[in-house]
């Protein structure tokens, strides 16, 4: 019955042969991605501007959920998790790849963020937030985020691979402190990078709880991956020593408990917009419930939290990895969605007005992305093999 | 929901207990000890285990020789006893589901049939139809959150079989008084099973200690 009594799993490496051509495939598309790109960029800047931001952000989202699933780990000491850790890490890793893939953005930054091309001087309302909104310390605090959340990701992989040549408990140690660390620190620096890139799209509006929202988003959207890439991992044959049906009740429970927690943060956010009706405040749901954008927004509703909350809340299904996949790739689409309509909307007010540079950008970052994850993923093993909690996670009892 | 005893809302009969202590000690039959009155019908075969791992191994036993009136008492829930057990899942979920569905249902018509009915009132330029659902929401949400966590407490409490004003088991000394000190099992003389001089074998055999034949207690009157 207990952990300590059953043999560790063995290690497993990922063979590619499962990839075949497929990597081939993916570097070819984001290659052509990136090109298309740059003559679709070229050709329309400021279309250019909103979608590459738009699926850079999307990603983001994701690479920061997995960093945080990783520091949560660790600075709760969690078992369960240890099977599907090694993946978070090697997502959360991808952060400095991203921050090359957004460069880009500095030749646009004025047409994504209108306020860089006004004048303190003269327009008075930005003078009064100059203090903070200003070119300089714009790009100072850009630089810190990643640079706060990119070494804390390689930190954490760094211990973990460690420990896998040594077993030692220290790299667990370190990788709690770190932890530690990055729990406030990453909260604060998150809520900031959400006003200054998401918020700043439109300077003269605020919203006290966007941090918290963009958190919640980010954090399923990770769940929803690595759901999505355990089981891809366990239909290919691996993590089965690791991963079992018991695992499948948690990420259920949690996409559950997520997806709560972004509907009541969604929902506060607008009620207290609404309620209080101050323009100022106001404009982000008038621009967004206004033209066809409205339909999006009550898709929003309906699939990012009505579909799901009802789908989740029993039990049963729960316990199959397919139903859980389904749901996850669900709200992966709706996670898209949401970040979809927090940024095109600036651009085109008028209404939805869908666009071959938004999915280019997101083959070009996403298939970048992916082809250097699956690069890593054959780098380690798939788990952290010494982990001190690793049997406890292969005989986790939901 | 499994029955495994909360031990902490247990009513318990003091006084009965130290009445009849006296006599309840000692061997009777087939070289049990016994606990509660001999006069008293048998109410079950009472076993303590050491490990937890023991007392799901010896309900697997159980359940292979045909036995199907037995109780665990367990300090803590133990992980797959539920499943050795063969327990039915419980309807306290959808008990929940249903608290959760009136809440919601009650908190819509005590804020609408009011506020867009009877005596409708505009404030602060909000409408007063479904439009304005939002600031209907906090008190819908709140509602479902407390009906659906009271009648989960009270629904695993009630389904538990509790409140009751005894328990036979706790004529059996060692388990009214140590209950926390070991995995407890006691099968019903109910049960068709039953044959002491068997069952005590095989408890025996299944590493059980302690065990002891528990009779209820004398009732007041006597």
């Amino acid at each position: 019955m207990s952990a300590e009594h059953k043999s560790l799993p063995v290690p497993e490496t990922f063979d590619y042969k499962h990839v075949g051509g497929r990597f081939v495939g993916l570097c070819v598309t984001a290659l052509i991605a990136l090109i298309l790109s740059l003559i679709l960029g070229l050709k329309n800047p400021q279309q250019f501007a909103f979608s590459w931001f738009f699926a850079g952000f999307f990603f983001f989202t994701i690479l920061i959920g997995s960093l945080f699933w990783v520091v949560v780990h660790h600075a709760v000491d969690a078992a369960w998790s240890v099977g599907i850790r090694r993946q978070l890490e090697n997502i959360s890793c991808l952060l400095p790849l991203l921050t090359l893939l957004l460069v880009p953005l500095l030749f646009v930054a004025s047409d994504l963020w209108t306020w860089m091309a006004l004048s303190p001087t003269t327009n008075h309302e930005l003078a009064e937030k100059s203090a903070y909104l200003n070119v300089n310390f714009f790009w100072i605090r850009t630089i810190f985020y990643f640079l706060l959340f990119g070494i804390g990701a390689f930190l954490l992989r760094r211990n973990s691979l460690a420990q896998d040549k040594d077993g030692a408990a220290v790299h667990t140690i370190r990788n709690r402190r770190v932890a530690y660390f990055l729990v406030p620190v990453g909260a604060v620096s998150l809520t900031f990078c959400s006003i200054d890139w998401m918020m700043g799209l439109n300077w003269k509006w605020n919203s006290t709880i966007w941090g918290l929202y963009i958190f919640a988003g980010s954090v399923l959207g990770a769940l929803c991956v690595i759901i999505l890439l355990s089981n891809a991992l366990r239909n290919a044959g691996y993590l089965k020593g690791v991963l079992n049906g018991q695992h499948n009740f948690a990420f259920g429970k949690l996409l559950l408990a997520f997806t709560l927690f972004w509907s009541w943060i969604a929902y506060v956010q607008y009620m207290l917009i609404w309620y209080a009706n101050i323009p100022e405040e106001s404009i982000y749901y008038v621009l967004r419930s206004s033209s066809s954008w409205k339909v999006l927004g009550i898709i929003l509703v309906v699939g990012h939290f009505l579909v799901p909350f009802v789908l989740l809340l029993f039990r049963g299904p729960k316990a199959s990895a397919g139903f859980l996949g389904l749901v996850a790739g669900w709200m992966l689409a709706m996670h898209l969605l949401d970040v979809y309509t927090m940024v095109l909307p600036v651009l085109h007010p008028e209404g939805f007005h869908p666009a071959v540079m938004d999915v280019v950008a997101l083959l070009a970052i996403g298939c970048t992305l992916s082809a250097f994850y699956l690069k890593m993923l054959g780098d380690s093993p798939l788990w952290p093999s010494r982990d001190p909690r690793l049997a406890e996670a292969a005989n986790y009892i939901d | 929901m499994v029955r495994l005893l909360t031990l902490i809302i247990l009513w318990r009969r003091r006084t009965k207990m130290s009445q009849h202590h006296s006599h309840s000690q000692g061997f009777h039959g087939h070289h049990l000890p016994v606990a509660g009155s001999k006069e008293e019908p048998l109410y079950a075969i009472g076993a303590r285990f050491e490990t937890p791992e023991a007392l799901v191994h010896a309900v697997d036993h159980l359940r292979d020789q045909g036995v199907s009136l037995y109780e665990c008492f367990t300090p803590y829930p133990v992980h797959g006893l539920a499943e050795s057990m063969k327990l039915p899942k419980s309807i306290l979920s959808l008990l929940v589901l249903g608290g959760g569905i009136s809440a919601v249902l009650i908190a819509l018509s005590m804020e609408l049939i009011p506020s867009c009915i009877i005596y409708p009132l505009v404030v602060d330029g909000k409408p007063l139809n479904l439009s304005a659902l939002p600031q209907y929401i906090p008190i819908v949400a709140a509602l479902t959150i407390m009906i659906g966590a009271v009648t989960a407490v009270v629904g695993m409490i009630l389904l538990g079989g509790m409140p009751r004003w005894n328990n036979p088991m706790f004529a059996w000394d060692l388990f009214a008084k140590d209950a926390s000190r070991g995995f407890f099992l006691a099968v019903e003389a109910r049960d068709r099973k039953f044959s002491t001089s068997a069952l005590t074998e095989l408890l025996h055999e299944l590493g059980a200690g302690d065990i002891t034949a528990i009779h209820q207690e004398a009732s007041e009157g006597k």
